[in-house]
């Protein structure tokens, strides 16, 4: 399992495929102050990383995927737009 | 990938699929040859870009077929065309080899439609041609390689903001790479960020919308929205190497260093294409667009088609024909109007009114239903795509599967037929990855080792039955079951409520991941909850069925257009239903006695055959004591049923019991996407008067697949 829910986080675990964005999806939606903590995932998919673009979740620990901790935690850690709606 | 497919036995290329080529190939060759003169007086972007999508149609329609040299030529071109989209290489330059392309694509083609082959002297005609590619693109196997250093240019304004970013950079030259994958990408099996990955020269990265976000409440985790700028040290060649197969999908631009990049001089620049970032797909088409795959057996036919179409002529002129029956009727009409104005009592006219109502409303529907027809295009072109997909897969996975296609000549609204391509890949797919057994392990079941996985198309009524079907290891319940339970998808007690079709239904829920076991192959596509998104939003729906150790099939059922459907209007208190006449055997009055209650139902006997009596309040769930019925006798019942025979399923007779019939109606059916779910409706339609009415599906009103009347 790659993505879930563990009390007041979400984890990604593993590498996440392209079907776990709906569920990261739901989880955020269902409860928007959730925290996604994403130390053990070894890779996303670019639906996730699109998932956590749109939503914002606060990102906890360093990604387990160099890449992702490297180029694209910036980019999600970067305050948002003006023009992104909230 | 393999640009030059390897030839395929048992699989020549059949006499209609070379004839939907030739027709395809002329119009591609004709009009890139247009576009390219227009380009040799100006250099317009979009005019290079239809050039360049009509090439990459070619090249993928060729690459369908056994001919390698014109395959060859064309995946030149293309490459000489990407590298002036680029910006590194002049337009017009490329104008001449280009129309030597076409110009020999063209003789090629008519060869083919005379001979079934390439002529004698392609082979040698295409290596001079290919010859004059190495010399403008440089060197590089068959003219593949576009490894021109790309002349240093000004900075796009797309890329100024990221080279502030990054910093000064001493160390050389830097490629900047504006990337915005295609909506519906993911569908497709991409994934984007996979691909900058390979990029160990990346120096600066961003990600953006690609067009403003829509509210989270409407969010599509599936349609991709993003726009990938970003600078790396790596030379284009090499960018251009990891993104060859989303060419279309990008824009690079190489960038000198300077200490402090001038941001005047960065917003003069030009960029080397439209730096706006494209939008793609319009989102509405959802996965109907095309889309590119690594396997590359796929054409922009689809997209490219949008502005044309290819009609058989005989259709055309059946139309000219209704046209012309249709001024006749109106030049009639006309005298009556004339013989009125001159006095003559109405009451005379009437005959001649009603025949001329009647004549024109014969021929407005015939001429609505030919003008569908228009849009009408065999399964076949989607069909064909298939066997070359299905090699593929199969051999990344190790497996044995044979394909066979049955009804491919079943005619399928356009739009619904390209749509249907995605949904049909994932399960190919998915059949090949999840159901068919290793070949041991089928020899141990008794089974042939190469699996066989069988695609059919069947007209049905105004519906279209698409299946893929495999004679693999089937759908485990049990594993279903464990697998819902672990991710939460269902509370335990409805869980343990499910019957095994519902247990089997649960691979469509969202969420269901078959994340644990996804090899390269299924694992790149998404849930089979698209799978059935993608039917519903083509207005149809999507099931499956599935026997341990047997095998599953997954059913499309799909709207085969939109129809003028003949509507009988019934009543049922003060409002009126649409039934569709063809499902209409006939109407009859039947005395109260006639009806025998049988258990919990009702049946009366006409014509010999006994017939289930259903009331049309009860299948809609209408309250029927609520409605005002003081017009009639207190006993409730009017003492003759008046009951419509439906022919149903296989046939069988079912008549629905009315208050009233309320007329006839010709009507232009539209679905009802929000309401897909409920049986019985098949969509509504607009009367005269401007009132919208239900219409219902006789099928699964009386107890379809979905339906509960008759389970």
């Amino acid at each position: 399992m790659s993505v879930r829910r563990d009390g007041e986080l979400i984890r990604l675990e593993g590498a996440c495929p392209v079907e776990e964005a709906e569920t990261l999806a739901a989880l955020l939606l269902a409860e928007p102050g959730l925290g996604v903590e994403w130390s053990a995932c070894t890779g996303l998919h670019t639906a996730l990383v699109q998932v956590l673009l749109r939503l914002r979740p606060p990102l906890h620990g360093t990604c387990g995927d160099p890449f992702a901790a490297r180029w694209l935690a910036p980019v999600l850690a970067a305050p948002r737009a003006p023009s992104e709606p909230g | 990938m393999t640009d030059t497919p390897p030839p395929t036995p048992g699989l020549p290329p059949l006499d209609d699929l070379v004839a939907d080529f030739v027709a395809e190939a002329r119009e591609l060759i004709e009009a890139a040859a247009e576009d390219l003169l227009a380009l040799d007086a100006a250099a317009d972007p979009a005019v290079l870009n239809r050039v360049f999508r009509a090439v990459h149609t070619l090249k993928g329609s060729v690459a369908l077929f056994d001919w390698p040299a014109m395959l060859a030529v064309l995946h030149a071109a293309e490459d000489g065309l990407s590298a002036a989209r680029a910006g590194r290489l002049p337009a017009a330059d490329l104008v001449d080899p280009s129309l030597a392309t076409l110009d020999a694509a063209g003789r090629w083609t008519e060869a083919i439609a005379a001979t079934g082959r390439l002529p004698d002297g392609a082979a040698a005609e295409a290596e001079r041609i290919l010859a004059r590619y190495r010399a403008l693109l440089g060197p590089g196997e068959d003219g593949a390689g576009s490894a021109a250093p790309a002349p240093p240019g000004p900075v796009p304004r797309w890329a100024s903001d990221l080279l502030a970013e990054a910093g000064p950079h001493p160390d050389g030259a830097l490629t900047a790479l504006l990337y915005v994958p295609r909506a519906d990408c993911f569908f497709a099996g991409d994934d984007p960020l996979a691909l900058v990955r390979r990029l160990p020269g990346l120096v600066a990265l961003r990600l953006h919308p690609a067009a403003p976000w829509l509210p989270v409440e409407t969010l599509d985790v599936f349609a991709c929205n993003l726009a990938v700028t970003l600078l790396t040290t790596d030379a284009p060649a090499e960018v251009d190497a990891v993104f060859r197969l989303v060419r279309d999908q990008i824009t690079t631009a190489t960038i000198v260093p300077t200490a402090a990049p001038d941001p005047d001089a960065a917003n003069g620049a030009r960029p080397t294409r439209d730096a706006a970032p494209d939008p793609g797909p319009d989102p509405a088409r959802g996965a109907d667009a095309d889309q590119r795959s690594d396997t590359d057996q796929r054409s922009d036919t689809d997209q490219r088609s949008d502005r044309t179409l290819r009609v058989d002529a005989a259709r055309v002129d059946a139309l000219v024909a209704l046209a012309d029956d249709l001024a006749a009727a109106r030049a009639a009409l006309g005298e009556v109007v004339a013989r009125a104005v001159a006095g003559t009592d109405l009451a005379d006219l009437l005959p001649a009114l009603r025949a001329g109502d009647e004549r024109i409303g014969r021929l407005s529907a015939e001429l609505h239903r030919e003008a569908l027809g228009l849009r009408l295009q065999p399964l076949a072109r989607i069909f064909r795509r298939f066997p070359r997909a299905l090699r593929d897969v199969a051999r990344q996975l190790g497996k044995q599967a044979t394909l066979t296609l049955d009804g491919e000549a079943t005619e399928l609204d356009r739009d619904v037929a390209e749509g249907l391509f995605e949904p049909l890949l994932h399960l190919v797919r998915n059949a090949v990855d999840h159901g068919i057994e290793p070949p041991e392990a089928r020899r141990l079941a008794g089974k042939p080792e190469a699996g066989r996985i069988a695609l059919r198309a069947e007209a049905r009524a105004d519906r279209v039955v698409v299946s893929v079907e495999d004679d693999g290891r089937g759908l485990d319940p049990a594993f279903l079951r464990r697998r819902a339970a672990e991710r939460g998808l269902l509370a335990p007690d409805a869980l343990a409520a499910l019957d095994e079709a519902g247990t089997i239904d649960l691979i469509f829920a969202p969420g269901f991941s078959t994340a644990a076991e996804v090899g390269t192959v299924s694992g790149r596509g998404v849930g089979m909850d698209a799978v059935r998104a993608a039917a519903t939003r083509l207005g149809g729906t999507c099931t499956v069925e599935s026997r341990a150790g047997r095998g599953t099939t997954v059913r499309l059922v799909l709207p085969r257009t939109r129809t003028l459907a003949r509507l009988l209007l019934v009543g049922i208190g003060p409002e009126r239903y649409g039934l569709p006449m063809e499902a209409v055997v006939e109407l009859a009055r039947v005395p109260r006695e006639r009806i025998q209650s049988l258990g919990t139902g009702a049946a009366t006997v006409l014509r010999g055959r006994t017939v289930p009596v259903l009331a049309l309040s009860a299948l809609l769930g209408l309250p029927r004591e609520e409605l005002p019925r003081n017009d009639l006798p207190r006993n409730d019942l009017p003492e003759e049923a008046r009951l419509a025979i439906l022919r149903v399923g296989g046939g069988d007779w079912v008549a629905v019991e009315v208050d009233r019939f309320a007329g006839r109606l010709d009507g232009l059916v539209q679905p009802l996407p929000a309401l897909a779910a409920l049986p019985g409706l098949a969509g509504t339609v607009l009367t005269g008067d401007g009132a919208v009415l239900l219409v219902l599906d006789a099928e699964t009103l009386v107890g379809g697949p979905d339906g509960e009347g008759r389970a």
